[in-house]
């Protein structure tokens, strides 16, 4: 008799983001802190969670702030919005971990304690004095999701300021003074089948007490955080060279963004929090529901949304894997083949 | 690019019409750059000058030092103006997206704003891996070297107005890591 | 749908004229979450649901601050002034449909009359803000609700004026002379509100540049009640006002696949096979909602007194 496998916290949290056998765009959103089942386990229970990885990507996050500051972009109109985010971002740490965490209002002044970082603060909201650091660079240095900052006007949402260092493919310095819409321009199929704009319409009447979230997806060709356009010439190689060697398959990450959406509490701002997870075919592979249902959402996938993921060329080369894993040289072989074969 | 509706991207589809003056402005910020650019504002000038609101116009030549000379006087202008003014732009699209980025730094709104662009023959391109912008005689999907870093970029269907200027990126991914492998 | 869902407790009342002034306090001592400045809330009233805008300071609260006009043809109003200290109501988180625009170069707030109400916390903020902004206070001559503090914030910001002929005299003026990036906020008697932004059509302001205080068509009214009747199981559901088509089938226990609960994902489509709806989500095309075959049950309604549905 064995015991069954141990699955490790990494996967048993990993926001699986196929319920369906297929996969298109939709305005996807749903209330924020619903817990969901897995295969694996569960995610979602808390609207920000630190997990295993929490002080590897903060201390990751600060060492690409120091050598890039674009990361970061504030405005002076929207600090009001960079102050709710810190004390939305410390509230929602402080519910998740109690025993660690504790953000606590004494009148005006607000303390927080983070033991798993050994930080403590005294602040008073709007003095960045007493922080000793920008409201919005704190909460960055808090918590391991991206922050986007959206002001309403003119009936649009503007992306006034913001903390990413875990880009999926995008410039947060060039995009910033963008609306909603024309960030989103790029991403096919979505604003004929009216996606976007439904998002938009939803987005400018989202309601304070109301969080919701979404998850997106792509693929990437290994564990890195940061694919940011900035760094493209540094990760993007590694994608090309998965599309020609089996044997960097397995190594292949499913790369899931769980965003939430939610309309800031005093000064009316739309927060964006984005949060990365990243699992590689050969984790995805020991829970076979995720396996089975991942190759049926790629085999079924359109040709435009696969050529916008940047997974058209990889579709071979991993539904090959998915049938058939493992070290073998043999089994690459056959891989191999059988990618060679495959129509794209 | 596959599936990409071009009316949908962030590339705005100027008018073709350079159109008739808001009969609501109460005052008008003209600026007309190169000889198409010139010839409509000419125009537009002449409409407003029937309804007796005042007018301050900005009109520039050809060269790159008399078009920014023209912007910064409308960004100076503005900072100066009221609520009810109409801000009309012809001319090239490189010009127009600067005097627009101008015109929304001094808080006009695109309800304010009347843009006619005669061509879009240079373009400002942002690369984001050195952070530079170049001017260059390109269009989308070309390719062309980035005046910072040397690497040959594409330019991309996407627009800042903010910074006036389409996003380009790396466009050989393997010659670059090819190229620079050697040197570390 | 914002409901009034939270038990407050009345800790002072006070009046100016005919207008009551209440705070009021959690009732389990949990703090009350901040709000954005034009933000109202909603009050559960023995004969409606009614919007009172929150009055008080938007940053963390100790309680919400609210007036209430008192009408003679409205129940609700007159259930709130008969309350006194120590009694609970039920009231919903506030609802924001009037927020300042944060970039702004200037604010400039028309009032008229209990209008004053939601611009009462924009001022507070602008002033804390150090915000840029100006206040045109029309109200019959005499005392009116408000005014003394309205005063204390604004100093020499505040122009008053007290008949109708001069608030188009001076609004005349001060359209004229706005710097480039101003919005301005408007919140007085309907007909006011109409003769303003006819006013400030003829100065060139675009319509972006004027918000009002709308207090329907942010959050959805509670609509009226209705009935169902389901095609397939035979039977009959009563959805009440306040109550979603979807939230009455579920207590039904009949299941609806659902999502975003908003009107925007698209889950929750039910057939209709006849009775008209009354559509209030975002998906579905103007096509469809003509053809009137189909809503989104999170929060569409029922023109008619019922439904009948393909489930």
């Amino acid at each position: 008799m064995s015991s069954p496998p141990v699955i490790p916290d990494r996967v048993a949290r990993f926001p699986f983001p196929f319920p369906e056998a297929h996969y298109r765009y939709s305005t996807n959103v749903e209330p924020a802190r619903t817990p969901v089942r897995t295969a694996a386990g569960e995610w979602g229970r808390w609207l920000i969670d630190a997990d295993d990885g929490y002080r590897d990507e903060l201390a990751l996050r600060a060492q690409i702030l120091a050598a890039d500051p674009s990361r970061m972009v504030s405005a002076p109109h929207m600090a009001d919005a960079a102050w709710d985010t810190l004390l939305l971002c410390l509230g929602e740490l402080a519910a998740a971990h109690p025993e660690e965490m504790v953000l606590h209002r004494d009148g005006a002044v607000y303390r927080w304690c983070n033991r798993r970082l050994d930080e403590e603060r005294h602040f008073r909201r709007g003095d960045a004095d007493s922080l000793g650091a920008d409201p919005l660079a704190y909460a960055g240095s808090q918590v391991q999701e991206d922050i986007v900052l959206l002001e309403q006007r003119e009936g649009e949402l503007w992306a006034e300021a913001g903390l990413v260092t875990f880009a999926a493919d995008w410039s947060l310095a060039f995009d910033i003074g963008m609306t909603f819409l024309e960030i989103h321009g790029p991403v096919p199929r979505v604003h004929v089948e009216g996606v976007i704009p439904r998002a938009h319409a939803f987005l400018l009447r989202l309601q304070p007490d109301a969080p919701y979230r979404r998850t997106n997806w792509t693929m990437s060709a290994d564990p890195r955080l940061d694919q940011s356009t900035e760094t493209y010439p540094e990760w993007g190689p590694a994608r090309e060279r998965a599309l020609v060697d089996p044997a960097a398959v397995g190594q292949l990450q499913l790369r899931v963004e769980v965003q939430h959406l939610i309309r800031l509490p005093t000064s009316g701002a739309i927060l964006f929090l984005i949060r990365t997870h990243l699992l590689s075919l050969e984790a995805l592979m020991t829970v076979p529901e995720w396996a089975r249902r991942f190759a049926e959402v790629l085999r079924e996938l359109p040709a435009d949304i696969a050529d916008y993921k940047g997974v058209a060329g990889l579709r071979a080369p991993v539904l090959g894997w998915l049938e058939h894993p493992g070290p073998g040289a043999a089994s690459r072989e056959r891989q191999s083949r059988s990618a060679a074969r495959s129509p794209t | 690019m596959v599936g990409v509706s071009p009316e949908h991207t962030s590339v705005p589809a100027w008018p073709t019409d350079p159109g008739e003056i808001d009969p609501a402005g109460q005052s008008f910020q003209v600026l007309g750059s190169g000889r198409d650019g010139v010839r409509v504002a000419r125009a537009w000038l002449a409409q407003i000058a029937r309804t007796g609101r005042p007018v301050l116009s900005h009109v520039d030549g050809h060269t790159a030092p008399e078009r920014s000379v023209a912007v910064a006087a409308l960004g100076a202008s503005l900072a100066r103006a009221r609520v009810g003014v109409r801000v009309m732009i012809a001319g090239p699209e490189l010009v127009a997206l600067d005097a627009i980025a101008a015109a929304r730094a001094a808080g006009a709104i695109d309800a304010e704003l009347r843009v006619w662009v005669s061509d879009r023959a240079l373009k400002r391109v942002y690369c984001p891996h050195c952070r530079t912008f170049t001017v260059a005689r390109v269009q989308v999907a070309d390719t062309f070297a980035c005046g910072g870093c040397a690497r040959t970029l594409v330019v991309y269907h996407h627009l800042s107005r903010r910074h006036g200027a389409y996003l380009g990126f790396l466009a050989d991914v393997q010659a670059d890591a090819g190229d620079r492998g050697a040197s570390g | 749908m914002s409901t009034p869902e939270q038990r407050l407790c009345v800790a002072t009342i006070r009046r100016t004229g005919t207008v009551a002034h209440l705070r009021l306090g959690p009732s389990d001592g949990r703090p009350l979450g901040s709000f954005t400045p034009g933000s109202h809330i909603l009050i559960q009233t023995p004969a409606s649901v009614n919007a009172y805008s929150l009055t008080g300071p938007h940053v963390d609260p100790g309680a919400y601050e609210i007036s209430v006009q008192r009408h003679r043809d409205r129940g609700g109003s007159a259930w709130l002034h008969q309350l006194s200290v120590g009694h609970t109501v039920s009231v919903s988180g506030p609802v924001s449909g009037f927020a300042p625009v944060l970039s702004a170069a200037h604010h400039l707030f028309i009032v008229g009359g209990i209008g004053v109400t939601p611009i009462l916390s924009h001022v507070r903020a602008a002033v804390t803000g150090s915000r840029s902004f100006e206040v045109i206070d029309a109200h019959r001559p005499g005392p009116a609700a408000h005014r003394d503090e309205l005063t204390r914030l604004c100093g020499s910001r505040l122009t008053t004026v007290t008949d109708r002929g001069a608030l188009l005299q001076r609004l005349t003026e001060r359209l004229a002379d706005q710097p480039l990036g101003t919005i301005a906020y408007l919140c007085g008697p309907a007909e006011m509100m109409a003769a303003v932004r006819a006013l400030a059509d003829r100065l060139g302001w675009p319509a972006e540049r004027i918000r009002s205080e709308a207090f329907t068509g942010v959050a959805l009214a509670p609509g009226r009640p209705f009935r169902v009747r389901l095609a397939r199981s035979r039977r009959r559901v009563a959805v009440a006002a306040g109550v979603s088509l979807l939230e009455a089938l579920e207590t039904a226990g009949i299941a609806v696949p659902h999502r975003c609960r908003q009107g925007v994902c698209g889950e929750c489509r039910v057939g209709v096979l006849a009775g008209r709806p009354e559509h209030r989500d975002l998906y579905l095309t103007e096509s469809e909602r003509a053809s009137g075959d189909a809503l989104m049950a999170c929060v569409s309604r029922c023109l008619d007194d019922e439904l009948e549905l393909a489930l």
